[in-house]
């Protein structure tokens, strides 16, 4: 097959990709849940819920300072009793996830925004609309 | 073209490109706008194809990245910043890579339909494939760690956004061989050595400059 027909064929599969994935991210954005709680070990827990459970944290930061549910204490106080032992996968809504280690969750915050962030890691690791903290 | 004139040319588009990814790409994503697709479709796609057109020379856009990466670690301030100059820098060899079997004339283009699947081509790969070697290398380079399963989730993610910036390529790549009949080889050398390597000074100038600025901010 030449240039002239291979590169618009590919352009257009590229295209295609892109739409159909756009889709599927709008259909599973869409069936997300927009209710205020999150799910923390496979228990479900209103944003109420976490800051009367838990105690505050306030994290300062290159670009500016959080406050929020300190995540070492949000974890233990939801049951889990050996903090050192897991690794923590926190999910958000958009499908953006990122997994950390427990040191790691004792420099974290949990912000009203529902938005997790690190003092120790960068910024790749804000995870924003938060929907889910898996413990592994 | 000598040697000396396509160095120089490398120095200052790979400048023009650290300087509008540390300043125009910060002031985007404070903005919310989706900076990477603007950047990667219109600025490093836009940049590279105007070396391409108008010097001809394949290995231009590989030393581009090196020295917009080079220039974004002056910049220490917009997350991982190690991560973001390797991101630049792997741009610039896929630029290379997607282009490798093009003419240096590129008189393939000259259909529309052409230039513009290379638009869409090239904006899509590099920002996927940018994004993926972001995502990839900040955990690695921090305590926390790289997790394979982290990145499948957000895959549909980066395959979505990059629609966007594919299809700002397939507009930024037929306007840029507008520039096809300019010839810099006829600018004479007193003018094109002072101007280029002004402009490069700049950049870097100004990138330096912010950086203290927000160190004493």
């Amino acid at each position: 097959m030449g240039k002239e027909r291979l590169i618009p064929l590919v352009a257009m599969v590229l295209l295609l990709v892109g739409s159909f994935s756009s889709l599927y991210v709008y259909t599973v954005e869409g069936n997300i849940s927009k209710a205020d709680a999150i799910s923390i070990n496979g228990h479900s827990y209103t944003m109420d819920q976490i800051f009367s459970l838990t105690k505050q944290r306030t994290i300062i930061t290159d670009d500016g300072n959080f406050s929020g549910a300190a995540l070492d204490d949000l974890v233990e106080k939801t049951g889990v009793s050996c903090g050192s032992c897991h690794t923590y996968t926190i999910i958000g809504s958009d499908g953006y996830s990122k997994t950390v280690k427990w040191e790691n969750m004792q420099h974290g915050v949990l912000t009203e925004g529902k938005k997790v962030v690190f003092l120790n890691l960068p910024k790749a690791f804000r995870v924003r609309n938060v929907i889910s903290i898996e413990v592994k | 073209m000598d040697k000396k004139r396509l160095l120089v040319g490398v120095v200052l588009f790979g400048s023009l490109w650290g300087l509008s990814e540390v300043v125009l790409g910060s002031y985007l994503r404070d903005s919310s706008l989706p900076a990477g697709a603007i950047m990667t479709g219109i600025f490093a796609v836009g940049l590279m194809m105007m070396t391409r057109v108008l010097y001809r020379q394949p290995g231009m856009q590989l030393g581009m990245g090196l020295v917009a990466g080079g220039l974004r670690l002056f910049n220490p301030f917009v997350g991982c910043f190690i991560c973001s100059a390797i991101a630049i820098m792997a741009e610039g060899a896929f630029f290379e890579l997607i282009w490798y079997r093009m003419s240096r004339d590129l008189n393939e283009l000259h259909k529309p339909t052409m230039s513009i699947s290379m638009g869409v081509i090239s904006a899509y790969t590099l920002y996927v494939l940018g994004f993926i070697v972001t995502q990839v290398l900040t955990p690695l380079l921090s305590s926390a760690g790289f997790h394979f399963e982290n990145l499948v989730m957000f895959l549909p993610q980066i395959l979505s956004k990059g629609l966007f910036a594919a299809l700002l390529g397939g507009i930024t790549v037929p306007v840029t061989l507008l520039l096809k009949n300019v010839d810099v080889s006829h600018v004479a050398d007193k003018i094109y050595y002072t101007a280029s390597l002004s402009v490069s000074a700049l950049c870097w100038v100004a990138v330096i400059l912010n950086t203290f600025l927000m160190l004493s901010a």
